[in-house]
């Protein structure tokens, strides 16, 4: 038994299926977006290993776990969801501690990425990049203006982006909500200047970096130490020249496979086992001297545009390494 | 360098750079394709010394218009080797990749049990083909069933003759999101629009039978990773291909005339393992006469029901009317050397309807 975790519309998802159902595997589960902790129990002590049920399923009976999307939550009650919004947020870190542990007792078996990945800070990822030996842009992450005044005579040109998340559903009434994202933006002296008018140059700390010049972006999808790389040619179109999210439907950037350099994948694989990731996606950055920048690492990032654009096999891959898995327990 | 998606294909009279990124065709001489090494990259260090001084100016018109078109990248020689060329694999999760359904006005086999056969194929596209009009409770109920199952996609040919049958397919097609694609044929008019959810096509054109099919046209062509490499080795038609006509014969083709058993009594999973199902499968553009010279062989569709030379496996699709030699497109229909090919298809009633 296969288990998969993930979100109802996530293709990627779908097209692992198509390849597992390819290879003759049809026993699998797909939990999609919420997993409500009510159905789960967890047992620890006892007889042998620590358990966990997932409704009905035994996760000592499942041979391979892929963690896609979709998250562990509570069910509440909608009654202490409104009207008691101190007990909700008490709730949800309590519960917080249990979704940790159910996470990290079925990352113990077989499996793609867990739950708990999430969780990776971006601030200590870039300390252990440098340690890999990747070199990564001078950060700083300050609210005083004159510690930013003086990073940006060091930097002519910065940029500022989000430090954990940068989409968020801001909810305004019950059922009237906008989709916020924080993309990657240039900070200029204007918002310097601005910041320092408004508020008397208070402000909640944020995250500033040395903007990098890029010949071309690099994403890569790695999996269990193989690199699947892709250079993104962002610079020509003004859209994208920030942040490739800024995506041009019409004209998308040109995206081709790419051979990464030996020694950064070394130095790449060291970073992900460091940070204890055996999947995810990471962005780096080619600049017109011919180094290689490191900016992050997105545990559950998208891959299918790698694909399709490179004509990778990545899809068929996790089934593969998901299928893998069956077999040894077996 | 070009991207690596950028494809150059040689044809006997000019070459077309196919963008299977961005969905494009571009012509180029033959003579400015043979300047490419392994068909990816120019040296213009060596090309610069080599070439006639006087052709300098064309080269770099030719440069100029790659550079335009966003077709390829200056980069250096030692960085060459970054650049990996693209896979020619052609990647796809299914024992069959789509499946045709022909039917007069109803498909009586299609029902959970033929659900379940086209899932362990792994058959997520079917196409039905209506030539009477159905009952719009017997479109509804394919799709109750269809939207239980793994199959990702549905394309619908049916007939557009009567407005209040066409407002109710639409309907239809808002309630059931993997209904992508519709046309009405025998309709009042030539339109395309895109709905929320599918593309609803009209067209004057009148389809009674599978004879209609087998049309090669610039407006088939399909300019993309997985048609380009599917193209590479096998048949861009049958290549996976299952249908069944409105006798519910199965068959590679409906329009072809050999049978491997009837749906009645046959299961789909036997049929695709008997001997011949898949004699068409491994034909590809480079083994087809006139195709093999045709500079838009990787992006064309084929067909081996209907040829030029019937008796011959290899004879170029009657339905197309490109010349490579010339690099023109000419009426199929009316062209001289393919009159005693109509008649043997017996096509001629489908010329005078039309008219």
């Amino acid at each position: 038994m296969l288990l998969i975790q993930s979100d109802h519309h996530d293709a990627s998802t779908t097209e692992v299926i198509d390849w597992l159902l390819y290879f003759g595997h049809t026993a699998y589960e797909r939990l999609n977006n919420k997993t409500a902790v009510n159905i789960c129990s967890l047992r620890i002590g006892g007889n042998g290993k620590p358990s966990v049920k997932i409704g009905s399923t035994n996760v000592n009976a499942v041979s391979g776990y892929w963690y896609r999307r979709g998250y562990f939550a509570p069910a509440i009650a909608t009654g202490i969801e409104t009207h008691l919004k101190g007990a909700y947020t008490y709730l949800d870190k309590e519960y917080a501690y249990y979704t940790f542990a159910l996470s990290d007792v079925i990352a113990q078996y077989d499996h793609i990425n867990s739950f708990n990945d999430n969780q990776v800070n971006k601030l200590a990822v870039l300390m252990e990049a440098q340690k890999a030996g990747l070199e990564i842009p001078d950060t700083l992450v300050t609210g005083n203006p004159e510690e930013l005044e003086a990073f940006m005579k060091e930097h002519p040109r910065i940029i500022t982006k989000a430090l954990a998340c940068s989409r968020f559903k801001l909810s305004i009434q019950d059922n009237f909500y906008f989709n916020v994202s924080l993309d990657t933006a240039p900070f200029e002296q204007s918002d310097l200047e601005q910041i320092k008018r408004i508020n008397q140059g208070q402000f909640l700390p944020s995250l500033f970096q040395a903007y990098v010049d890029k010949k071309y972006e690099l994403r890569v999808f790695y999996l269990n130490g193989a690199c699947y790389s892709m250079a993104i040619f962002s610079q020509q179109n003004e859209k994208t020249k920030i942040d490739f999210r800024n995506y041009d439907q019409h004209c998308p950037n040109r995206c081709v496979p790419y051979n990464l350099p030996g020694q950064l994948q070394r130095r790449i694989r060291r970073l992900m086992q460091k940070m204890r990731l055996n999947c995810g996606s990471l962005d780096l950055i080619y600049t017109p001297e011919g180094k290689y920048v490191f900016l992050e690492v997105n545990p559950v990032g998208q891959f299918q545009w790698l694909s399709h654009y490179c004509n990778f096999d990545i899809e068929r891959s996790i089934a593969q390494t998901l299928l893998c898995s069956h077999h040894k327990i077996i | 360098m070009l991207f690596s998606h950028c494809m150059i294909v040689q044809g006997a009279s000019r070459a077309a750079i196919c963008d299977l990124q961005r969905n494009a065709i571009h012509f180029i001489p033959n003579s400015f394709a043979s300047l490419f090494n392994e068909g990816r990259y120019l040296d213009l260090s060596r090309l610069n010394k080599d070439i006639a001084p006087a052709s300098l100016p064309t080269l770099k018109e030719y440069i100029d218009f790659l550079y335009k078109h966003e077709l390829g990248f200056s980069c250096k020689h030692k960085d060459k080797a970054l650049f990996s060329p693209l896979s020619q694999e052609w990647i796809f999760p299914g024992h069959i990749t789509n499946c045709i359904l022909d039917a007069e006005k109803a498909l009586y086999y299609f029902d959970g049990t033929f659900c379940e056969q086209l899932a362990s194929l792994c058959c997520n596209f079917i196409e039905i083909r209506f030539f009477d009009q159905p009952s719009l409770t017997h479109i509804r109920e394919l799709f109750e069933l269809i939207n239980q199952t793994q199959i990702k996609s549905v394309e619908l040919l049916i007939p557009g003759y009567d407005a209040g049958f066409q407002n109710n397919m639409l309907d239809i097609a808002k309630r059931n999101p993997k209904l992508s694609y519709v046309t009405f044929y025998g309709a009042s008019e030539n339109t395309q629009y895109r709905s929320e959810t599918a593309v609803i096509v009209k067209c004057t054109e009148i389809m009674t039978s599978a004879i209609c099919c087998g049309i090669i046209a610039k407006n088939l062509f399909v300019v993309n990773i997985p048609h380009y490499t599917e193209s590479l080795k096998y048949n861009t038609c049958l290549n996976k291909k299952l249908s069944i006509d409105i006798q519910g014969n199965i068959k590679n083709c409906p329009s072809m005339q050999q049978s491997f058993g009837n749906v009645a009594d046959t299961a789909l999973a036997d049929v695709i393992n008997k001997p011949g199902f898949k004699k068409y499968w491994n034909i590809t553009k480079d083994q087809i006469n006139v195709c093999k010279d045709c500079e838009l062989r990787h992006i064309c569709t084929d067909c081996r029901a209907y040829l030029e030379d019937p008796g011959n496996l290899h004879s170029k699709p009657l339905k197309c009317g490109y010349d490579p030699y010339t690099c023109s497109w000419e009426d199929w229909s009316t062209h001289p050397l393919k009159q005693q090919a109509i008649d043997f298809y017996g096509m001629r009633e489908l010329f005078v309807r039309r008219g």
